[in-house]
């Protein structure tokens, strides 16, 4: 029998993996360098070089697509393995430990979460300026804190189970409990976690450099083509298409793999308390 | 209730004073020198000085972070740097036109998600169900910065139904609102699919069923009224989010709201008004996020327990 998730977990893994596919041929797959100008032929709609079209400064659309795929995935990507290392780490030893980490940790993510992200991720872009790794600390200063809800939450539920209640009577290291024992559990809930923030993290990396606070020009993003092509809706609607039809379908990806991931566990859970009540 | 009411008002004022001093400090983090990056590359020295000197920059940290306090606790967030005005009536001038489109919006998405939620929810697993589930994972996965150019496309530019941008005719607010809308819509009708499926399986809806009620009668009759205060909460919760959203959306359609004259005054280095527009937003949004849960509290007593 098929669990619940799978259609989900299969199709947000090939979108994605599609997409890292385009992001990593980009250098032998794009028809010319995503920088190059060709004022003649400014806004020329698609034709058999240019397949996508040419942008305000006769760059080639698909170049710029297939380069900007490697921006907003290196983003996401980055975005989820700093913060979620980050809050993963930081929740599991507050779960464990409880006590005052625990409250430092909860007065932490209280003060984070009563702000709103977003906002906070743009007005640290801008002061500390639009470039790769300032958008990447920013989006992972407002990340973390989900992820060590999640470790806090599940190292709390862990520490009071008899096998790791076993492991500490058996005198093992509290290091060696948490990495043996507790880690490996939280793996499951984490990884729902973070394919459901990847896409939003692709999604705040679009929105900043549609502000004009992602990586600078000339460098394609596929928020700032939107943006350029919104500014030219008129002489040229195609140019926002092909950039918000690659966004979309990561957003759709890493949601479908999240949700599906997440219908499992659930699934499984469900399983273990329906046997639990048979006994 | 009451002590409720205190514990958590309480709660938002020690919120409140560190994210003032956090925006306080946003300015120091700026590197280099704050000053010459907001005046730019070609400002003479006596520039420098003499803008140093009016935001106060001159002066020990702990004298500009006494002065900026009792500044916020007068209304005053000091001038802008483009416009020459004082911040605090530049916000009050945009307040208005972003509380329209949020409140639009929200209008908008409970219109949608509510009907969408119960009719899905009445009839499990059905085409109506799929079909509300398959919606609502699009909605969530659309940008909205992708959304907005490709509205104006279809019913600005091919239709000449609704205008581009502005704030000149009631018309305008709809392209935004609904932009806006679509995320939080397809939110809303998650929740209200799963909060009345909980509800619509309870044994008191059994037996309002055995009863003679159709499923859709004791929907609405029965299961509706218990499965409202979670879902009341959200939205009153998704209204902070309706407020950032704004900041993009307002940037789209050119709307003369607080989140535009955000990005106008971060496209000009304008730190005071940032500084703000940033205090403003995180204000209404704690007031807001505040509003929900005593809303929710009142609305579920077990919640002040």
């Amino acid at each position: 029998m098929r669990r619940p998730g799978s259609a989900g977990v299969v199709l947000g893994a090939l979108v994605l993996a599609g997409l890292c596919l385009m992001a990593l041929s980009a250098p032998w797959v794009a028809p010319q360098p995503p920088d190059r100008q060709d004022l003649a032929h400014r806004f020329e709609g698609p034709t058999g070089a240019h397949p996508l079209g040419r942008d305000d400064l006769g760059r080639d659309v698909l170049s710029r697509l297939l380069w900007g795929a490697r921006i907003s995935l290196t983003v996401g990507f980055l975005v989820v393995f700093v913060s979620g290392a980050a809050g993963a780490l930081a929740g599991t030893f507050a779960g464990y430990s409880g006590g005052w980490p625990d409250t430092l940790l909860m007065a932490m993510v209280d003060l984070l979460l009563g702000f709103p992200g977003v906002l906070l991720a743009i007005a640290l872009v801008s002061v500390l300026g639009p470039r790769l790794e300032n958008l990447i600390l920013a989006l992972s200063v407002i990340g973390w804190v989900t992820y060590a809800r999640v470790a806090r939450s599940q190292a709390q539920r862990l520490r009071g189970l008899e096998f790791v209640a076993a492991a500490r009577s058996l005198g093992g290291p509290p290091a060696r409990i948490l990495f043996h024992h507790v880690v490996p559990n939280l793996l499951g809930p984490l990884t729902v976690q973070a394919a459901l923030g990847l896409g939003g993290a692709i999604l705040a990396e679009a929105g900043l450099s549609f502000l004009g606070l992602g990586v600078p020009p000339p460098a394609p993003s596929w928020g700032s083509m939107i943006q350029g092509g919104s500014q030219n809706l008129l002489d040229a609607p195609h140019l926002a298409i092909a950039p918000g039809v690659a966004l979309f379908l990561a957003v759709l990806g890493a949601q479908a793999l999240g949700d599906g991931l997440q219908r499992r566990q659930v699934d499984v859970r469900g399983g273990t308390r329906r046997r639990g009540d048979d006994r | 209730m009451t002590p409720y009411l205190v514990r958590r008002v309480a709660l938002a004022v020690p919120l409140l004073f560190g994210i003032a001093t956090v925006i306080f400090l946003l300015i120091h983090f700026i590197p280099g020198d704050p000053v010459e990056v907001m005046l730019g590359p070609g400002a003479g020295p006596g520039d420098v000085a003499d803008l140093r000197h009016r935001l106060g920059l001159d002066r020990p940290l702990a004298s500009q972070y006494a002065a900026y306090l009792g500044g916020l606790v007068s209304g005053d967030l000091g001038m802008s740097l483009r416009y020459r005005d004082p911040v605090a009536s530049l916000i009050f001038e945009r307040f208005p036109a972003t509380i329209l489109l949020a409140a639009a919006s929200m209008l908008i998405a409970l219109a949608v998600s509510f009907p969408a939620g119960i009719a899905a929810a009445i009839k499990p697993g059905g085409p109506f169900d799929r079909a509300t589930a398959l919606g609502s994972a699009l909605a969530l996965s659309i940008p909205s910065i992708w959304l907005g150019p490709l509205l104006i496309l279809a019913f600005s530019i091919h239709l000449d139904w609704l205008p581009v941008s502005g704030f000149d005719t009631p018309l305008a607010v709809v392209l935004p609102a609904s932009t806006l809308a679509v995320s939080i819509a397809a939110l809303l009708t998650r929740m209200v699919r799963g909060s009345m499926s909980e509800e619509m399986a309870a044994a008191y809806l059994q037996a309002a069923r055995s009863r003679g009620l159709s499923r859709r009668a004791a929907a609405v009759r029965h299961a509706l009224r218990n499965a409202l205060p979670p879902v009341l909460a959200a939205t009153a919760l998704q209204m902070g989010s309706l407020l950032t959203g704004a900041i993009l959306t307002e940037t789209i359609f050119a709307w003369p709201g607080l989140g535009r004259l955000l990005v106008q005054g971060i496209a000009h280095r304008d730190y005071p008004l940032v500084q703000g527009c940033v205090l403003a937003f995180a204000t209404t949004y704690i007031a807001l996020n505040l509003a929900a849960d005593l809303c929710m509290a009142v609305l579920d007593p077990r919640v002040a327990a």
